[in-house]
């Protein structure tokens, strides 16, 4: 077991960064924003928590607060910079500015380190400072998934106009989303740095984009433990795949396309279905009249979780 | 100068051919397929291996990739959109899926185009057509940066006169405007939106071969590098806009040929990523793109 | 007695093939009896690997998918190669080296994971390094303060040579890219442009500052510097600006699959003067470009066919092994990184990482004989004399007159 821990390790970490990154990316999706603005937030997190390890040797939780705080500070302006864009039009706005910092990183000289980057940020966080970082994380995220805060979010991401008339701040809550993915980007970045000790351009780029974005479609778009699902999956699939030799890219592929055509609702909404479906057996007949219909509704996450009582019942017009 | 507005012009061609089949399957039937970028570089490497065989012309070559292109385009249709849009319950929850479905599905043909090449470029040297250039004194061309820029135009007049006057393209855009409304006024959707992707997919057939032979050779990871400049084309242009398409596609290379004219050349990502995000900032819906109604 | 990699049964099956016909020429051939191998292979020979167990296992990790699969499927033939010859010369005496190979398909996030896997299982003595920068540069962390000697195959960034534990085979291009120098002077060059890839970190190096220091010193003016995108499709304008300067050479600092359109493109923008690249252009990218390169010029750090006896041993070698294929610079280097770990091994003759690692400085700083040459050490990074070749239209060829 210990040496199974130690042979593992970087996927283990990489697994929380994961996690991390995808976040960023769902907590914007999550009241209907479709920005990758948390993808260059990572590069932000990344490159302050290198810099300032290396230069001014300073502790990995002022390094990586540092990037935090700037990536939220750009993700608060981004938002107001982006207010009158929506759906793919924001999507490509934000990996735009992604992007661009990526070619900042690459154009910095002395200071990034240009095409070859960074190396040698050498620092004291430990595998146990992340996996305690995305606990809370986690918490946090599944509390503002309940209760009035919750519900606020997913109206404004049903139904904008109607959450307006309802007397919730759209514009706050999208500007809101916009700073805590930049912190989450930011935090993953800064984290993965460290642990790795390096950064270079290539390690920012539209990769990530995708890696996100997949994370959190096949594990499930709805709650931060989709999210967890994507990590945990798409870190350890390559290693799971080693035996398929030089068809793992083909079948890697296969997964995807399978998983985003198959499993609509995520692996998140297939292990709920699974769950609900056992509740009711268990149950048997009583509530014959309430369940019935929802049991026979197809795959759909948000009315999974409204016959759970999960966050998306009230928001539903 | 002359020749930096022609190098321009043809780049913004080859984007533009790219981004033609992307952008009709886009605005009209609603799907953005990130399997375009695969689809386009294995139709070129499937004309390749056929070439390395059989000494083809020009127009064989071509026909060869807007086949495959079309018979791929169609299968992705089949076999991944089609089953998503019959189950997805709701409109933006299929967008996303049908983006991670293509995002999947186009491993797929470039690790196979990648593991049969070892990832070194491929060409049609063995093609019976060969390349030459005329100096004008002005400006060099080449016969294939005409056929490439007159295939460019040609096929965007086409299909934006084929959208606004045909039959079918009607239906189309129909459907573009108001799926629904469009099927109780007879549209038969299935069949139009099978009809656009195999569209799509042999525009993306024929940008593949035509680049091949413009660039001289091109590496399976090629697909992936027009996407994105391809997305950024649509959406400065704005989506469903056949015109559009091609002011977005003409004004990124134009652009990136100035930065790489007036500059060193290592800011050039950077200052079209810039102008597309000021762009954004000043016409949300792309310069020529429909005004949609937004609520909030 | 030969263990070839676990992964992937098609080529244990080649291997297995090739096997009988390597065997008699790999024991005469063996660019182990070259001249500065005498010592090591005499040691290891002489001891008969008493301090070694029977086996002794290697993790090799390779993209064998992905973008780069070139280098990495040719690096492993390379390998394959070298431990046949390796124990049918008896340079580890009865003891059998197992190499596991693993795909990291390019991600440095799997090459990280593979090399800490090797570090926890003890039964891996060391690691052969991936080829891509970004992956060993997350490499070299780990395996550098924990002690794991790990050799490089490519990866020419800063930042991968970190410690005594890290080692690399491949000669950074700057270190004997001065022949490109040379070859400008004898060509009269008096002006020269150049163009390179801004997201390449060796790129980028020799393109900023190599080319402009070579200038200097073989008296040439650069009269031009640009750079294009890491994936840049169409060369067009940067060729018609080249052209529009009409220089007396071009040096052109791209990637492999980037080369054939730049040349091409610059030809067709009509320019005749002198085109100067580096080693990327070599591992048959040229190939599709055809006549349309000509007389394009690089150095490089090794050519089938340059004058060296022990590179033709392992070029014969090759041949016979994968049937008549010729081999290209990623097998060549990672056939000596192979050679050079396990004369480090026999140097150490003990299977214990640290005396390995002693083992290896000490085959550096004697340097030894292989399929690039007369390679040689700067500390734990490898020098080799290298040789100028040029594209004759479907093949490579060194450049006659070259010192």
């Amino acid at each position: 077991m210990n040496s199974w821990y130690f042979s593992h390790l970087v996927l283990i970490q990489s697994t929380f960064i994961s996690f991390l990154l995808a976040l960023s990316i769902q907590v914007p999706l999550r009241a209907g924003v479709f920005s990758f603005a948390g993808v260059g937030s990572y590069a932000i997190g990344a490159y302050a928590a290198a810099i300032l390890t290396i230069r001014a040797q300073v502790a990995p939780v002022l390094a990586i607060g540092a990037g935090i705080l700037v990536a939220a500070v750009a993700g608060w302006l981004l938002a107001l910079l982006v207010a009158r864009l929506s759906g793919l039009y924001l999507g490509m706005a934000t990996i735009s500015f992604a992007l661009f910092l990526g070619v900042l990183a690459t154009n910095g000289g002395e200071l990034t380190g240009g095409a070859t980057g960074l190396y040698g940020a050498i620092s004291t966080l430990t595998t146990t400072h992340v996996v305690v970082v995305s606990v809370l994380v986690a918490l946090l995220l599944a509390a503002s998934e309940r209760g009035a805060y919750g519900r606020r979010v997913d109206a404004v991401r049903e139904d904008p106009h109607l959450a307006v008339s309802l007397g919730i701040d759209v514009t706050r809550v999208r500007r809101r989303v916009f700073v805590v993915s930049g912190a989450l980007g930011a935090c993953a970045g800064g984290m993965n740095s460290l642990l790795r000790t390096t950064v270079s351009p290539e390690t920012v780029g539209f990769h990530l984009v995708v890696t996100a974005l997949t994370m959190i479609i096949v594990g499930g778009a709805l709650s931060w433990a989709g999210a967890a699902i994507g990590a945990v999956v798409f870190t350890w699939l390559p290693s799971v795949l080693q035996f398929v030799g030089e068809w793992q890219l083909v079948v890697y592929g296969v997964v995807v396309a399978a998983a985003a055509v198959w499993v609509p609702g995520g692996l998140l909404g297939l292990v709920q279905d699974r769950w609900h479906r056992w509740q009711v057996r268990r149950r048997r007949i009583p509530a014959e009249g309430a369940t019935a219909p929802v049991a026979d509704v197809p795959a759909d996450a948000e009315q999974q979780l409204a016959a759970l009582g999960g966050p998306a019942a009230e928001a539903r017009p | 100068m002359a020749q930096d507005v022609l190098n321009a012009l043809t780049l913004g061609s080859l984007y533009l051919l790219f981004a033609l089949g992307m952008s009709l399957a886009w605005g009209t039937i609603g799907i953005l397929n990130f399997a375009h970028g695969s689809i386009f570089v294995f139709a070129a490497f499937s004309a390749h291996l056929l070439v390395q065989e059989v000494s083809l012309p020009l127009p064989a070559v071509l026909a060869v990739g807007v086949l495959v292109g079309a018979v791929l385009s169609l299968l992705v249709q089949v076999l991944a959109f089609e089953p998503i849009q019959r189950r997805a319950t709701d409109h933006r929850k299929a967008e996303m899926q049908i983006l991670v479905g293509g995002i999947g599905i186009a491993i797929i043909p470039l690790a196979v185009a990648q593991y049969a090449t070892r990832s070194v470029p491929f060409g049609y040297s063995a093609s019976s057509f060969r390349v030459s250039t005329w100096d004008w004194g002005f400006a060099r061309v080449s016969n294939v940066q005409l056929v490439t820029l007159v295939a460019a135009f040609g096929l965007a007049g086409v299909i934006g006169w084929w959208l606004r006057a045909a039959r079918p393209g009607l239906a189309l855009r129909a459907i573009g405007v108001d799926a629904e409304v469009a099927s109780m006024m007879g549209v038969d959707r299935r069949r139009l939106a099978l009809l656009t992707m195999a569209v799509a997919g042999g525009l993306a057939g024929l940008a593949g071969v035509l680049l091949t032979y413009y660039l001289g050779s091109i590496a399976p990871e090629t697909g992936d590098a027009f996407l994105l400049k391809a997305f950024a084309a649509i959406i400065l242009g704005g989506v469903g806009s056949i015109a559009g398409v091609v002011l977005g596609a003409m004004v990124l290379a134009g652009i990136e040929t100035l930065v790489l004219v007036t500059t060193s050349g290592t800011w050039a990502p950077a200052i079209a990523f810039g102008v597309i995000f000021v762009m954004l900032l000043v016409r949300p819906n792309g310069l020529l793109g429909r005004q949609e109604v937004r609520r909030t | 007695m030969v263990t070839l990699s676990r992964t992937g049964c098609r080529r244990a099956l080649h291997g297995a093939g090739a096997l009988v016909l390597v065997l008699g020429a790999a024991a005469c051939t063996s660019p182990g009896s070259g001249t500065s191998g005498e010592g090591a292979s005499g040691g290891g020979g002489g001891g008969g690997g008493e301090g070694l167990p029977d086996s002794i296992r290697v993790m090799s990790i390779r993209a064998l998918t992905g973008p780069v699969s070139f280098a990495g499927l040719n690096a492993q033939k390379g390998i394959d190669l070298a431990v046949e010859q390796i124990e049918a010369d008896g340079l580890l005496g009865e003891t059998t080296i197992e190499v596991d190979t693993r795909d990291s398909a390019t991600s440095p996030q799997e090459a990280a994971s593979f090399a800490s896997q090797a570090i926890a299982d003890p039964s891996y003595v060391a690691v052969i390094g991936p080829e891509a920068s970004a992956q060993a540069t997350a490499v070299s962390p780990i395996v550098d303060p924990q002690g794991m000697p790990t050799v490089y195959v490519q990866a020419g960034s800063e930042g991968v040579v970190t410690g005594d534990f890290t080692f690399r085979i491949t000669p950074p291009a700057a270190s004997y890219f001065d022949l490109a120098g040379e070859y400008a002077e004898e060509q009269g060059v008096a002006t020269a442009s150049v163009l390179f890839n801004s997201g390449n970190p060796t790129l980028v190096q020799l393109g900023e500052e190599v080319v402009p220091q070579l200038a200097e010193e073989h008296g040439f003016e650069v009269v031009s510097t640009g750079g294009v995108e890491a994936t840049q499709q169409d060369f067009t304008t940067p060729a018609s600006s080249i052209a529009g300067e009409d220089p007396d050479a071009a040096f052109l600092m791209v990637q492999g699959p980037q080369y054939p359109v730049a040349i091409t493109q610059l030809r067709q923008a009509g320019y005749q003067g002198e085109l100067i690249g580096m080693s990327a252009a070599g591992a048959g990218n040229l190939a599709s470009a055809g006549d349309g390169a000509a007389g394009f010029v690089w150095p490089t750090n090794f050519t089938p066919d340059q004058d060296v006896e022990s590179t033709q041993a392992f070029v014969e070698a090759y041949r016979e092994a994968y049937d008549g294929e010729t081999p290209n610079n990623y097998a060549a280097e990672a056939y000596d990184a192979m050679w050079f770990l396990a004369r480090g091994i026999a140097e150490a003759d003990s299977a214990d990482r640290a005396a390995i690692q002693e083992g290896l400085a000490a085959v550096a700083g004697e340097g030894f004989d292989g399929a690039q040459g007369e390679v040689t050490f700067e500390g734990n990074d490898a020098r080799v004399p290298g040789v100028l070749v040029r594209w004759d239209g479907s093949t490579e060829v060194p450049v006659e007159g070259q010192s």
